[in-house]
């Protein structure tokens, strides 16, 4: 809508998540629901300036040809298209200007379901339509409705094989655009909302908008980069650099040994993977502590896949006040006294106690409550135990484990189709393989994306 | 009308001044307000209210017994009206499922009396190992609804919250049909914007909107055709929204006057807001059935640094059977009946358009999703009616004997609202009827 009318307006209709992932699927629009889309389109129309419709004909023929074909992602159907010139004709009757009738076409197109819902027709082969895929692409590599180019070139078959849709894929995660729609997986995967949650963290609040704003971009941002230099699970985990980002220089410091060119060299003894950057860090810790627990949870919910059981019940689990000439580290030992809590913590903390060279906003410390940083750590996990120092260790530990892969390739998949992923685990299996190898990011999303999975429109 | 009129003055631009709301009084086309108003005897109404994570027994419950009681500590707030209430002491909310999964499964009973649907694998909570849906069944509310003539009121009900977060079964309550949950209003403004900003619009802005949602419906008729069964149900169940909407959308020529749009809106004042347009709106004869919401049923981490919860969240305290967190869960529980007694006073001080004030015909029914916070608890859960003398037998402190359910409070809801053949609400529900001594 922004793209089509040069208007950005909030809706405010809040998503549902599935699993960490926004989603909308699993209830109808109801009676507040329609509502809200109603004064939505009223608002957004109210602001649209419409260049286009000085002339009736001209407007009328922008409207249903080209606004249509890029709000519905499909060309107006037969009947549609007289339902909208009906509706432009008669508000040509009541209304004194070509730009007023406008506004009611379009704020008729703005609560059509054809607008609202991803339209998926299947052939008579079980696949979904051109204009479908296209739409599928567009919302997964952009997180925003596919452009004229493409729902031009999906009409003229260049969808319909295996070979034009990756090359149609290829392109599109090189196009600018993906910049939003990555963003909007890392941001979900990795629970990057939690940096919005300022009456729980005053440090943050502290640092300003521009400084979180950059917090919260810059994991997007590094993503993105090292799926497009061709970099697999293993750099996403591991490499010593990032894009680059001026406000973030102050939580860096000496991090940075040099910038060029959009990217920024880190020291890779200090800092290097997507788990060690700022803003991954600060949104794992509570008001001006670090959380070990939500650091080590974090790693066993988002890369394993695989998080660790609420607390039972009755429990105390409120840790005793940070005090002088104590640790974080010292203090979690409470967890591990108790036999009951130990069970778990043993492994959310040991995991997250890698992490305590990093401080609640993401920046390196080696001391923490007048004690020398202690960031040796245990993952457990299907029956193995591996110790590492440091979160840079325990980055590359990780990026060895097969889980890691299928688990991230999951992840993909949840966000990719907004439902959980129906698919054989072998599929999973190969599309986690694809994720650790060579250009191992930009493969297993062109290779989700090429899939009978996706062609199926998400069925089995 | 004429005392309608002056009723609906009395509204006051004083209390709204006095929560800090703009006062706008616009004047605005409640065509309604003529069949309410013709009315000779109030009809009664109800509110189903929410807060989270249960409460602090030893600090909720009364001394005393029966119609002889004193209130407890966390209850305080609620003396000016201690004579509307029955507060209900030991009554389960039986979540009708093998498996327990705290919070979330209840918050599908809490209502509707029902089991939520773990048939399905719409949600899943990967660190209990579980997979659920929608509650199966419909909310006591919505049943009401569904009885009433169609066009009686305006809106059929109103769901309104504050801070109720994302779509999912733990952080809806309402069911208009089973695995058809509805959404809050969930902040002052849209609240307000929706039942009185359209209202407001001038006849040409009416007659745009109503020729657009004509083609809007129409878009999803020619659509139902290839879909399957329950896309289909989805599109209907949206085609009849966008059809309640049109019926919002009549053209009439009665004035009410309107509150102003709620201006410093805050987590501490959000509630209290809904409560100004919830009362405005029962009084202008909007519905006769609503909800209000506070929150969400699982990990409510809320901070209240008002009352000194700064770090944490409520969630997170209840899970603390420690003295001082269950002190500060103490002062978070007073707040929220701080809260319902703010929203009594607003219906008390709301005049109904057939005569008395609102809260003399109103029934509000105040539960949460589980009773003990820290060991997730649902064998005896904090149940409160609180209503005017047209509805209930208030002044009364009920215990129950261990195995009673709360489905009793649902029945009693029914009958209040003029139900009484039924006895049994809800699919778990065993049946026995309402509470004894408290119906009109």
């Amino acid at each position: 809508m922004r793209s089509v009318l040069g208007v950005r307006e909030t809706l405010a209709l809040a998503d549902e998540r599935l699993f960490a992932f926004s989603s909308n699927i699993s209830s109808p629009v109801d009676g507040n629901g329609v509502e809200i889309y109603s004064d939505f389109a009223a608002r957004v129309v109210d602001k649209a300036t419409l260049p286009r419709c000085t002339d009736e004909a001209a407007c009328k023929s922008w409207l249903l040809n080209e606004v249509g074909l890029l709000l519905f992602r499909r060309p107006l159907s037969e009947e549609q298209f007289v339902r909208y010139s009906v509706l432009f004709a008669n508000a040509r009757a009541t209304t004194a200007s070509v730009q007023g009738a406008a506004r009611w076409v379009l704020e008729a197109m703005l609560q059509s379901p054809a607008f609202l819902y991803l339209e998926e027709p299947v052939n008579a082969d079980g696949k979904l339509d051109d204009y479908a895929l296209a739409s599928r692409l567009a919302l997964m590599f952009w997180g925003q409705n596919p452009d004229w180019r493409l729902l031009e070139d999906a009409a003229d078959g260049a969808l319909r094989t295996s070979e034009g849709m990756r090359q149609q894929a290829k392109l599109m995660l090189a196009d600018p655009r993906s910049a939003e729609g990555l963003a909007a997986f890392v941001g979900d995967w990795l629970r990057l909302d939690r940096l919005q949650e300022l009456d729980a963290r005053p440090d943050l609040a502290a640092l300003g908008p521009e400084v979180l704003g950059a917090l919260a971009d810059e994991p997007g941002a590094f993503f993105r980069l090292v799926a497009l230099d061709g970099g697999g699970l293993r750099e996403l985990l591991t490499a010593a650099r990032t894009a680059e980002n001026d406000a973030l220089a102050t939580i860096y410091g000496r991090d940075i040994l040099m910038s060029h060119d959009g990217q920024s060299v880190l020291d890779g003894t200090r800092r290097a993977g997507l788990l060690t950057l700022p803003g991954v860090m600060a949104s794992l810790a509570h008001a001006n502590v670090t959380s070990p627990t939500a650091r080590g949870y974090a790693v066993l919910a988002n890369l394993f896949c695989a998080p660790p059981p609420p607390p039972p019940a009755g429990l105390s689990v409120t840790l005793p006040q940070p005090k002088a000439n104590v640790s974080t580290r010292e203090r979690m030992q409470d967890h591990f006294a108790n036999a009951a809590c130990a069970s778990c913590h043993q492994n959310m903390d040991g995991v997250g106690f890698a992490f305590e060279g990093f401080d609640a906003l993401g920046r390196i410390r080696d001391q923490d409550g007048g004690r020398p940083i202690d960031a040796r750590g245990e993952v457990r996990i299907n029956g193995d135990v591996i110790s590492v120092d440091g979160a840079l260790d325990l980055s590359r530990a990780l990026a060895e484990r097969p889980e890691v892969g299928e688990c991230f390739a999951r992840q993909w998949m949840r966000y990719a189709g907004g439902v959980e992923p129906q698919a054989d685990s072998c599929f999973v299996q190969r599309l986690g393989q694809l994720a650790v190898g060579e250009n191992g990011l930009e493969e297993m999303m062109l290779a989700l994306a090429t899939s009978d999975y996706v062609r199926k429109g998400g069925q089995r | 009308m004429s005392s309608l009129s002056i009723g609906v003055k009395a509204i006051g631009r004083r209390q709204f001044l006095k929560a800090g709301a703009a006062v706008g009084a616009a004047a605005s086309l409640f065509p309604w307000l003529n069949r309410a108003g013709a009315q000779t005897k109030p009809k009664s109404k109800l509110i189903l209210l929410f807060t989270p994570h249960g409460t602090v027994f030893n600090n909720w419950r009364p001394s005393g017994s029966g119609r002889n009681f004193t209130l407890s500590r966390i209850l305080t707030p609620l003396a000016a009206h201690k004579d509307r209430l029955v507060i209900c002491d030991g009554l389960a909310l039986p979540h009708g499922t093998a498996y327990y999964l705290p919070h979330t499964y209840t918050m599908a009973s809490l209502w509707t009396g029902g089991a939520i649907d773990t048939s399905t694998s719409l949600f899943c909570r990967a660190d209990h190992n579980q997979c659920y849906g929608w509650s199966t069944g419909q909310s006591v509310d919505q049943w009401i609804a569904q009885q009433m003539p169609v066009g009686e009121t305006p809106y059929r009900s109103l769901e309104l919250g504050t801070y109720c977060g994302g779509l999912a079964p733990n952080t809806r309550m309402i069911y208009r049909a089973q695995r058809t949950p509805l959404s809050p209003l969930d902040t002052p403004q849209l609240a307000f914007d929706v039942l009185f900003g359209t209202l407001a619009a001038d006849a040409t802005a009416r007659a745009r909107k109503r020729s657009v949602l004509d083609a809007a419906l129409a878009d999803l008729g020619s659509r139902r055709g290839s879909l399957s069964v329950e896309d289909r149900a989805r599109l209907d169940a949206h085609a009849a929204a966008l059809r309640e909407l049109e019926t919002h959308l009549q053209a009439g020529a009665t004035s009410c006057n309107v509150p102003g749009r709620p201006a410093l809106v805050n987590s501490e004042t959000a509630m209290d807001r809904q409560s100004d347009l919830l009362a405005a709106a029962l009084g202008c004869g909007m519905t006769r059935v609503a909800s209000l919401q506070l929150r969400v049923a699982d990990n409510d981490n809320t901070l209240y640094p008002w009352l000194g919860l700064t770090t944490g969240g409520h969630h997170f305290l209840t899970h603390d059977s420690s003295g001082p967190a269950q002190e500060m869960l103490t002062k978070v529980y007073t707040w929220y009946a701080g809260r319902v007694a703010y929203l009594l006073d607003r219906l008390a001080a709301t005049p109904d358009p057939a005569g008395g004030s609102v809260l003399d015909s109103t029934l509000v029914v105040w539960g949460s999703e589980l009773g003990t916070g820290w060991s997730h608890d649902n064998g005896n859960v904090p149940f409160i009616l609180a209503g005017g003398a047209n509805v209930l037998q208030g002044g009364q402190y009920v215990t129950f004997p261990s195995g009673q359910t709360h489905h009793r409070v649902l029945v009693t809801a029914l009958h209040c609202m003029g139900f009484r053949n039924l006895q049994q609400y809800g699919s778990v529900d065993k049946g026995t009827g309402p509470l004894a001594g408290v119906v009109v």
